[in-house]
């Protein structure tokens, strides 16, 4: 093969001049191609994650301890002496408490063993008074208020673990509450179906 | 002139037959370019499959499907009231009903619009055809209509809290997740009250809670209850109403939320 020699056109120029049209033209080109990539890389609607972020398991870890606050409440009621009719309504909805505790745990990988004791202290008395409205009003309360946090919250986790396990809570929450109301005497369908409820502060945790 | 006689064996017959079967189905697995249908093959004279249109599931899909549901449940609301013997407390809960998921639909078409899609004001047509127009048939025709209102409102109530719990989950909206879990929570809510304005504290706690069986009524038709299982289900639903036939056995119906069948998608017209 016969060599042609050196090209008779330099491709490197001695000088590199950059006019402002060909810079402009340069960062086009350039923003161009980097939102090209961008959007390769990134899906247009990001999904959220199926498993527990480490937000979720901070806030999951602070909902568990009032899950399991509320299953001693209602344990406390069964034990003062409410009656039958009451004491069994009091004995399943502490299971339920517990069961959301224990789901909650696993879901995030945190023990279900601590319970928040500033939201027990607020409540011991009035589940404890064996007094059946007197139980029934505050079980009312609780259950509500439940059920207002985990919607106030709703939005705080992240995950689609989290949102449907808090998603099925809430729902019994809110059942749970209508037949609290009943045994309490509240008879108002308004009052019954669309109850004014506190959100609960939650404390920090063990996890914050 | 004589005339050869070819004289072939019953045996080699059995031989060149069971040969010729054997190049034919030798040709026919080697052959190129073998034309015609791959569709599995159909007898009688069934009409023709057509694919379903490939529409988008948005935020706006989904919250018509949920004002159709809640437009669904005051349509059925307004008919049950026409039907004699539920009582005083049952009449006023289901008018307080009517206002509550009048006030559903209405939030839910509100999203709708914000989302860009348009509002939603009909029933579902899919569930009106397949659930709700046969189930009001047979109440009319039963032996207890008062039993079968009851249950039939407790499942749809239950239908609904199921749907906007599953759309809670599904939507990407803040504004929407948040409105369609306190719907689920909302209408939850409901299907207790009418379960304990029917049976008082009989009805409060199914025994499928704790584990056990549910008991069924003098009639065979599972009992209702106002907390019926630890978390919030969105399995399907059983909804058994009517008279008995001969051999005693009464209409059922299958609930399931709303899926690809009977979402109402951004290209749907008006059905009202």
């Amino acid at each position: 093969m016969t060599s042609k020699g050196p090209s008779p056109v330099d491709p490197q120029p001695a000088e590199t001049s950059v006019s402002r049209r060909s810079l402009l033209t340069t960062l086009g080109v350039a923003g161009v191609a980097s939102a090209a990539a961008v959007a390769i890389a990134t899906p247009a609607s990001a999904s959220p994650p199926y498993p527990t972020t480490e937000a979720d398991r901070d806030l999951l870890s602070r909902t568990l301890r009032v899950e399991l606050a509320a299953k001693r409440l209602y344990d406390d009621a069964v034990a003062s002496g409410i009656g039958e009719e009451a004491a069994a309504v009091a004995e399943v909805f502490g299971g339920n408490h517990e069961a959301y505790a224990d789901q909650m745990a696993a879901i995030t990988g945190i023990s279900a063993d601590t319970f928040d004791e500033a939201f027990y202290e607020q409540r011991a008395a009035a589940f404890a008074s064996g007094d059946v409205v007197e139980f029934a009003t505050a079980a009312w309360e609780l259950e509500n208020s439940m059920a207002a946090t985990y919607i106030d919250l709703f939005n705080d986790f992240e995950s689609i673990d989290a949102h449907t396990v808090v998603s099925s809570i809430v729902v019994v929450n809110g059942r749970m509450a209508t037949v609290l109301a009943d045994l309490a005497g509240v008879t108002a369908f308004g009052e019954v179906l669309r109850p004014e409820a506190e959100i609960i502060t939650l404390s920090e945790g063990e996890n914050a | 002139m004589s005339i050869e006689r070819t004289h072939v064996s019953r045996r080699e017959a059995f031989k060149i037959g069971g040969l010729t079967v054997s190049v034919a189905a030798l040709v026919a697995a080697c052959g190129e370019d073998r034309g015609g249908d791959t569709a599995p093959g159909r007898v009688g004279y069934a009409p023709p499959v057509t694919d379903p249109p490939d529409y988008n599931v948005d935020d706006a899909v989904l919250l018509r499907t949920a004002s159709s549901l809640e437009n669904t449940a005051v349509s059925v609301y307004e008919q049950a009231l026409q039907i004699e013997g539920l009582g005083e407390p049952v009449q006023t809960l289901f008018e307080q009903l009517i206002d509550n998921h009048q006030a559903v639909a209405d939030e839910m078409g509100a999203l709708t619009d914000a989302e860009g899609g348009i509002p939603w004001e009909c029933t579902n047509p899919w569930l009106d055809n397949r659930l709700i127009e046969p189930v009001l048939s047979a109440i009319a025709s039963s032996d207890d209509p008062a039993r079968d209102v009851f249950n039939f409102a407790v499942a749809l109530e239950d239908l609904a809290a199921s749907t906007h719990q599953v759309l809670s989950v599904e939507l990407s909206s803040p504004e929407a997740k948040t409105a369609t879990l306190n719907a689920a929570t909302l209408e939850s809510r409901h299907s207790a009250a009418i379960v304990i304005a029917m049976r008082g504290p009989d009805g409060y706690i199914s025994p499928a809670v704790v584990g056990d069986g549910v008991p069924t009524d003098d009639d065979g038709v599972p009992e209702r209850y106002a907390v019926s299982s630890r978390f919030g289900s969105v399995g399907q639903a059983e909804l058994i109403v009517g008279s008995a036939n001969e051999n005693g056995v009464r209409q059922s119906f299958l609930l399931q939320t709303p899926a690809e069948n009977s979402f109402i998608y951004n290209e749907l017209e008006p059905t009202c």
